[in-house]
């Protein structure tokens, strides 16, 4: 079996996507995470401290994978779905009633939002109390920050789409709470329906933002989130041990 | 060290990994074992055990889609024997559809049912779905669904919606409720009621209408016993806006009028035949009032007035003008307040006097709008006006959410709504101002199936269902003014207007022999001695009768009828006997030399009567002129038709 | 220690092979659940058999051209009638009839056919479909595009 990965891994094929050389060595471990625009954001070495549960809750980690099964679910229901009155309401009744485990996929994107903002509250919280916001890391604290609010709007977003009463009135109450801003709260409201009533531009704008604009931020943040993570010196743990701030031992990637 | 722990991590890996599994498999486990697809197999072995051989259903969801209706219907994913002509006898949901008068292709199912057509599970699809607009119909409403569509003309097809629609007519619930569809009726107009009525009669007929006459339309208000004096008090101080009457003759206006004049007027009062439409005493017609009591109703000068001539104090009642002589019309009211007293009543005559409140009209007026009477009855005071109930044009498609159901503890659907709210009035609120019908059940259900029908429908117009009242004949003219004078459509039609209670006299130039008809309009006499209500005598003047005698016989004919030729000879007079007698057995129903049956005509005087030509088309199809006619249809060949002809003909020449 | 037990190591083995199991069968089902949620089960598309009035609605020697449903109904001067496909047998366009030269065109490449439905010139490589076409027996025709027929096929009234 190992036999069969090193041949891979010596291959000309392999060398020449992840273009590093032996991982046998520390330096062959490095460069396997430099030269990799999917790993280079993690950090060569971790200190066993911050991957206790109770360093972070794994609230990120968590986070992360609720928004890739948001985009997953997202794209695939997207092709049962039409963004106009009152298809939209049907296309939702049809993954209820005909589609092959449309309810379970649709569930899925429901709690797994339901989850996310939850979770990415909770992240912040904890990150709050680590103090992981002094410096350096005080401008990742503001992407995160952007995160929550770029989090709760892909909810709100999304909440329209099904357009059922639920969705009509939600969106209602929020587009009024953003024409009660000072100064331009009612262009605002306007932009954001598209007119002076939750309409047919309204759905369509709201879509657009739900699947395009706002998972496009979102991504762009997530990974100058990740990356900052590890150039402002790694994972501020909640609780600290005492003893092990002397001697980290550290982790590779493989034994 | 971690990597120790992370391997010894296999537990907590294990367990997720298959915990994933058994998530996934919830998907597909409901979907194999949902609703729709063991009805399929269900029916699939079903229909195997049937002596016919029929297709078995591919599994699968099955729709109609419409989109010009907003149809997509997939009820027949379980409902899988609606168009199989051999599951009658099978249980739902598989069994064949009962008549049906549109194809599920073109049509699918709600646009009928309602429900929701494009769940697939029981709850949702028929079940009672609360965040559904439209659940599926009650079956025992079901014909609401034709009226969503079928304006009118389809009394065979649905029975229930049609007499609910005349319930709704009759009972004129347009005069409270704005009801498209619907016309404001006849309702006796309240201007000088004092002149008419007595304050004695007004306090009971308004505290309980059912009692003082069962058969009235008129609803109980459930008036308080101030209210029902307010009330009384008002229209009793309305003397003004009435029609002119003619002062009572003097004979008239002793207590007990001349035993000769009353005489005289029982005998006018039986020749005009009153009783077929008034009830006096528990006997008689349940077409117009009950005349038992009338003389401790209605003032004597009224009763005079009206006899004389009805139209002018009621314009548009359906009672004819009677040609009475003078004398006649003084006659027939000495009768009446001689006989028709409410005995109970003048026995303890003393009347209590009564002392109005001083604020009696305002108040009054205000009672009088706060329940609409101005919906039914005319009133020409100022002040009074229309305060109408609420609007029904969609009372069918209102949303069940905005009906508010109180504390009735009914069920909260729409069609249990409308049939509690028809029911009692005051279920849902107890100060509504809604009067109580006191309707049977039967009527309760045709009423809200009528109601159900009011929908705002976004079925397109092209496959509304495009309803021509029948046309609408106004005789002009002289003929007019005596059609209108003694109210001929009241029971006869013609061309396609009126009431059918006695026959239709459409082809009536064609059907009867002028002398006969002369003599009927002199002396009515009844052809059938089953029926109730029979032709009154209207006392026509003689030059009435030839002019309608003549209008009849040159305007009313039929060249279909005229043109067949009937001989009549000993050959066929015989055959005739033959088959009437032995064969058909017509003498079952019809006197024949004065034996047989009382329920048809007596053919012994068919002859002086009819035409031949009349009798032969009558003959060979009752019911062509006359739908409702229980004459059975026998199936007669031409011959056949011709010699009965012949015999009936022949009868009363011996 | 005791992990060096071989029987605690050999049931550890078999608890990761049981997570990697179920991971596998997961992945699997997974991708048969995505293949079945993209196959619909219901068609938004109109029904392939269609009534098409009357045969008195047609004149003798008369072509009636239903755009919607992409058909040809000819009725031949001696009164039998056969149904064509609108469509192209080249590339798919809707052809048109050219009543001034009698003749079924396509828009987009040229291609030209007679009555018949038979190539005249231009691209197409056969005939025009010919389409099963019916009379029910309340004497209306009916058509079901997805039936192809012979070129010989006529339906007689």
């Amino acid at each position: 079996m190992n036999k069969f990965i090193d041949k891979i891994r010596s291959s000309t094929a392999w060398k020449s996507i992840f273009r590093s050389g032996s991982i046998k060595s520390n330096l062959g471990r490095s460069l396997l995470i430099f030269n990799n625009l999917f790993l280079h954001v993690l950090p060569v070495k971790v200190k066993e401290d911050t991957l206790r549960f109770t360093a972070t809750f794994y609230l990120g980690i968590t986070s992360f994978f609720l928004f890739i099964i948001l985009t997953v679910t997202g794209i695939v229901l997207m092709l049962y779905y039409h963004p106009s009155i009152p298809q939209a309401y049907w296309d939702m009744k049809d993954l209820q009633f005909v589609v092959s485990n449309g309810v379970f996929l649709r569930n899925m994107h429901r709690w797994a939002a339901h989850g996310m903002v939850a979770s990415v509250f909770l992240h912040m919280l904890r990150v709050f109390y680590a103090g992981a916001f002094r410096p350096p890391k005080q401008f990742n604290w503001v992407i995160g920050v952007i995160l929550f609010v770029l989090t709760l709007l892909l909810s709100y977003t999304g909440y329209l789409l099904p357009w059922d009463q639920l969705a009509y009135w939600a969106v209602s109450v929020g587009a009024n709470m953003a024409g009660a801003a000072p100064v331009f709260g009612e262009q605002v409201k306007f932009l954001l329906l598209g007119g002076n009533t939750i309409a047919e531009n309204t759905l369509i704008r709201f879509y657009v933002l739900h699947c395009v604009i706002l998972p496009f931020f979102v991504t762009m943040l997530l990974g100058i989130h990740f990356w900052r993570v590890r150039k402002d010196g790694g994972i501020k743990p909640l609780f600290e041990k005492e003893t092990n701030i002397k001697e980290n031992s550290e982790v590779g990637v493989d034994d | 060290m971690l990597i120790e722990k992370v391997k010894d991590m296999s537990n907590v890996f294990a367990i997720t990994s298959i915990l994933f599994l058994v998530v996934l498999a919830i998907s597909p486990a409901k979907d194999y074992f949902s609703e729709w697809r063991a009805f399929q197999h269900e029916y699939n072995e079903l229909i195997e055990e049937q002596p016919r051989r029929i297709k078995p259903v591919e599994i699968g969801i099955k729709q109609f889609w419409l989109p010009d209706l907003g149809v997509t219907d997939r009820c027949t994913s379980c409902h899988l024997g609606v168009s199989e002509i051999n599951l009658v006898d099978i249980p739902a949901p598989f069994k064949t559809h009962p008549v049906m008068y549109h194809t599920t292709d073109e049509f699918g199912c709600t646009p009928c049912h309602q429900g929701q057509g494009i769940a697939t599970t029981t709850k949702e699809s028929v079940g009672h779905e609360e965040f559904w607009n439209d659940p599926m119909l009650p079956l025992e409403f079901a014909e609401a669904g034709c009226g969503t569509c079928h304006e009118g003309g389809i009394a065979a097809e649905a029975p229930v919606l049609t007499r609910g629609r005349e319930l709704i007519q009759d009972l004129n619930c347009v005069s409270c409720h704005n009801l498209p569809g619907y016309e404001d009726k006849f309702v006796v107009s309240l201007d000088g009621i004092s002149n008419k009525v007595n304050r004695n009669w007004i306090v009971k007929w308004l505290s309980s209408p059912h009692e003082v006459e069962v058969t009235t339309n008129m609803p109980d208000f459930k008036l308080t016993n101030d209210e029902v004096d307010l009330l009384a008090d008002f229209l009793m101080s309305l003397d003004g806006n009435s029609v002119e009457m003619v002062p009572l003759p003097a004979d008239l206006l002793e207590e007990w009028p001349d035993e000769d004049l009353v005489e005289l007027g029982s005998t006018r009062f039986r020749e005009a035949r009153c009783i077929s439409c008034h009830l006096i005493n528990g006997k008689g017609g349940h077409l117009a009032p009950e005349l038992g009591k009338i003389a401790s109703k209605v003032t004597r000068e009224w009763l005079f007035n009206f006899i004389k001539d009805p139209k002018t104090l009621h314009p548009g009642i359906p009672m004819p003008i009677y040609g009475f002589s003078k004398k006649d019309v003084k006659a027939v009211t000495a009768y009446m307040v001689t006989e028709f007293r409410d005995w109970d009543a003048e026995e303890d005559s003393v009347q209590i006097k009564h002392t109005p409140e001083p604020d009696f009209y305002k108040k009054g007026i205000a009672l009088f709008n706060t329940y609409n009477c101005q919906g039914c009855h005319e009133l020409n005071v100022p002040g009074v006006g229309k305060n109408m109930g609420p609007d029904l044009s969609a009372i069918g498609s209102i949303p069940q959410t905005q009906l508010e159901f109180g504390d009735s503890g009914i069920e909260t659907t729409r069609p249990s709504y409308i049939y509690n709210k028809v029911k009692n009035p005051r279920i849902f609120l107890e100060n509504s101002r809604m009067p109580i019908f006191d309707l049977k059940d039967d009527d309760l259900i045709a009423i809200t199936t009528a109601l159900l029908a009011m929908r705002d429908s976004d079925i397109p117009e092209k496959h509304k269902a495009e309803y021509r009242p029948p046309p609408e004949y106004k005789p002009q003219g002289e003929f007019g003014r005596l059609v209108e004078k003694y109210s001929c459509f009241s029971c006869h039609v013609i061309n396609g207007e009126g009431y059918l209670l006695a026959s239709d006299l459409s082809n009536e130039g064609s059907r009867v022999r002028y002398e006969w008809m002369k003599s009927y309009f002199r002396l009515p006499y009844t052809l059938r001695p089953i029926l109730t209500e029979r032709m009154p005598n209207l006392f026509m003047s003689e030059e009435e009768i030839i002019f309608i005698s003549d209008y009849f016989g040159l305007l009313f004919v039929n060249d279909e009828i005229d043109k067949i030729e009937i001989t009549i000879d000993a050959e066929s007079i015989l055959d005739g006997e033959h088959l009437v007698k032995e064969i058909y057995g017509c003498n079952s129903c019809h006197l024949i030399d004065g034996e047989g049956g009382y329920v048809g005509t007596p053919f012994d005087e068919t002859s002086k009567r009819s035409t031949p030509q009349w009798v032969y088309t009558w003959i060979m199809d009752p019911q062509k002129y006359r739908p409702d006619l229980i004459c059975p249809d026998q199936g007669l060949s031409e011959i056949e038709g011709k010699h009965i002809t012949a015999y009936i003909m022949n009868l009363s020449k011996k | 220690m005791s992990e060096r037990d071989p029987k605690l190591i050999k049931r550890r083995e078999f608890i990761w092979n049981l997570g990697f199991g179920s991971i596998g069968i997961s992945i699997g089902g997974a991708s048969i659940l995505s293949l079945q949620y993209l196959k619909p089960n219901v068609l938004f598309e109109a029904p392939t058999k269609f009534k098409a009035g009357r045969s008195e609605e047609y004149q003798p020697g008369s072509i009636t051209v239903n755009v919607e449903r992409k058909v040809y109904i000819v009725r031949k001067k001696e009164g039998s009638f056969y149904a064509l496909s609108s469509v192209c047998t080249h590339l798919g366009c809707i052809t048109n009839y050219q009543s001034a030269v009698k003749r079924i065109a396509c828009p987009c490449h040229g291609s030209l056919f007679d009555l018949e439905g038979n190539v005249l010139s231009g691209p197409a490589p056969r005939s025009l479909k010919r389409i099963l076409i019916e009379q029910n027996d309340r004497g209306v025709l009916v058509v079901d595009t997805s039936v192809d027929v012979s070129e010989d096929y006529v339906l007689r009234v």
